[in-house]
């Protein structure tokens, strides 16, 4: 069970992707490491369903999810540059993919183990770097994801949030029982189970354990 | 030295935009005013640029979305082409404009006499206005919407999509959203427009009269003296009506980036 890719080959413009094989098991977490422009972010967009693939397949528990749109994937995606919609207040954002009439049991569970209760009703243009992406995190698993997709998301913030975050984030995964993949050029924080490294469009495995 | 040759040339530039304006308002006599106010023709016009031009404004909001955001998230062959295309009418002298629209909708034209079949006509009619201010100034704001949607990273669409909003969804809840600053601005900048406009106007419609047209009507059969009263009301009016929208604008942008 879990996300798995083979043979995938994703060409935009002149940028070529090729990977032969990645997988990621429910409540593991994996590392794509690379330098800047190497294809990490073509890669994880291809896997939430914003590039087409020519060649390949990508299936999630068995199932082939290749040409299904990004909103049929449930794969919550934290950016970088958090992406909070300005327009909405924190409690907006949270629940932003989240259906009326839904349980909010998960949600009120994601905001106390985040803590970020007393910010709920302030406007997302206030919050300091740390406080906007426990935020964007919580609006990522709100949706119950399969799939946490962390693209560079702590360039931003401090070193003590940082590791609060990781250590949040290693207990959920097991228990919501989600899978990461986390992007990132940060290699103090690369101890996962796995461990790729992307150079020039092609992904290769440098640690499975 | 550098600082002071710049704000005086603002300042020169500024009293150059105002003079022309303040002197005719100022020269006016009071009872003129009035007395313009009053006119019925006056009345019918004031109230046929208006109507008009909003027409025209939420006719381009409607064509004009959308194509902003394809000009502004995809690439495709000729883009480049029809973007320079959309641009043409803002660089025709628009009495041209005006006849090359007479060749599409005039009653003796292809588009024109379908439309005729069917009762319905541009040529001296409500919609020929409507169409003449449209066509000369939908590039404004489809130019400032475009540019909205450009400056509006892509990511906040993908976020949106990945928490499951369809790409309609998407467009409605976020993609919208954050440009309504560029679509106000860009409607209130084509309204304005849309409003000035006289070549086309008076040559596909110069009835029923715009405002436009009855101070054009009114110096070329009256002299200067008859068209000073509509020409200082027009000033006045949609002078104060522009900077007001301006200063609502500009209030609700910088409440908004607080």
């Amino acid at each position: 069970m879990g996300l798995r890719v083979e043979n995938l080959e994703v060409k935009i413009e002149k940028f070529h992707l090729k990977v032969d094989e990645f997988s990621v098991e429910e409540g593991e977490e994996v590392f794509i490491t690379g330098k800047t422009g190497s294809g990490k972010t073509v890669f994880v967009e291809t896997l939430a369903g914003f590039h087409r693939p020519y060649k390949g397949i990508v299936s999630m528990n068995g199932r082939d999810i290749t040409n299904l749109p990004p909103e049929k994937r449930k794969m919550g995606i934290v950016y970088q540059n958090f992406h909070l919609f300005p327009h909405l207040n924190v409690m907006e954002n949270i629940i932003f993919g989240i259906k009326k009439g839904e349980p909010m049991d998960l949600i009120d569970h994601l905001i106390n183990e985040f803590e970020i209760e007393h910010i709920l009703k302030r406007d997302v243009n206030s919050l300091s770097g740390g406080e906007k992406q426990r935020v964007t995190i919580v609006r990522a698993l709100a949706i119950k994801p399969h799939v946490l997709i962390l693209d560079e998301p702590f360039s931003h913030i401090d070193e003590k949030t940082k590791y609060r975050i990781i250590d949040i984030l290693r207990n959920l995964k097991k228990k919501m029982k989600f899978c990461v993949i986390h992007v990132t050029h940060d290699m103090s924080i690369v101890n996962g189970e796995k461990h790729f490294e992307m150079n020039n469009g092609i992904l290769r495995c440098v640690k499975n354990v | 030295m550098f600082k002071f040759l710049i704000v005086a040339l603002a300042i020169i530039l500024v009293v150059f935009a105002v003079f022309p304006l303040v002197s005719i308002v100022f020269k006016v006599d009071f009872n003129l005013l009035l007395e313009t106010l009053k006119d019925k023709e006056f009345l019918d016009a004031l109230f046929v640029t208006i109507l008009a031009a909003v027409c025209s404004t939420l006719i381009s909001m409607f064509f004009g979305i959308p194509f902003a955001y394809v000009m502004a998230r995809y690439n495709f062959p000729l883009k480049g082409l029809i973007e320079a295309i959309v641009d043409i009418p803002q660089a025709l002298p628009h009495t041209i404009a005006g006849i090359a629209l007479i060749m599409v909708v005039g009653r003796k034209f292809l588009v024109g006499s379908a439309f005729s079949s069917i009762g319905v006509d541009f040529v001296n009619t409500f919609l020929g206005v409507v169409l003449a201010m449209w066509y000369v100034s939908f590039s404004i704001f489809v130019n400032v919407v475009k540019e909205g949607f450009k400056e509006l990273d892509v990511r906040y669409e993908k976020v949106a999509r990945s928490l499951g909003l369809s790409f309609t969804r998407t467009f409605f809840k976020v993609s919208l959203p954050m440009v309504r600053r560029e679509i106000v601005s860009g409607a209130i900048q084509m309204w304005a427009r849309a409003v000035s406009e006289f070549g086309a106007i008076a040559i596909l419609a110069y009835y029923p009269k715009t405002i436009s047209v009855l101070a054009y009507d009114r110096f070329q059969g009256f002299g200067l003296n008859s068209a000073l009263g509509v020409t200082a009301l027009v000033i006045i009016i949609f002078g104060s009506l522009f900077t007001l929208l301006r200063f609502v604008e500009n209030r609700w942008k910088s409440s908004e980036s607080r």
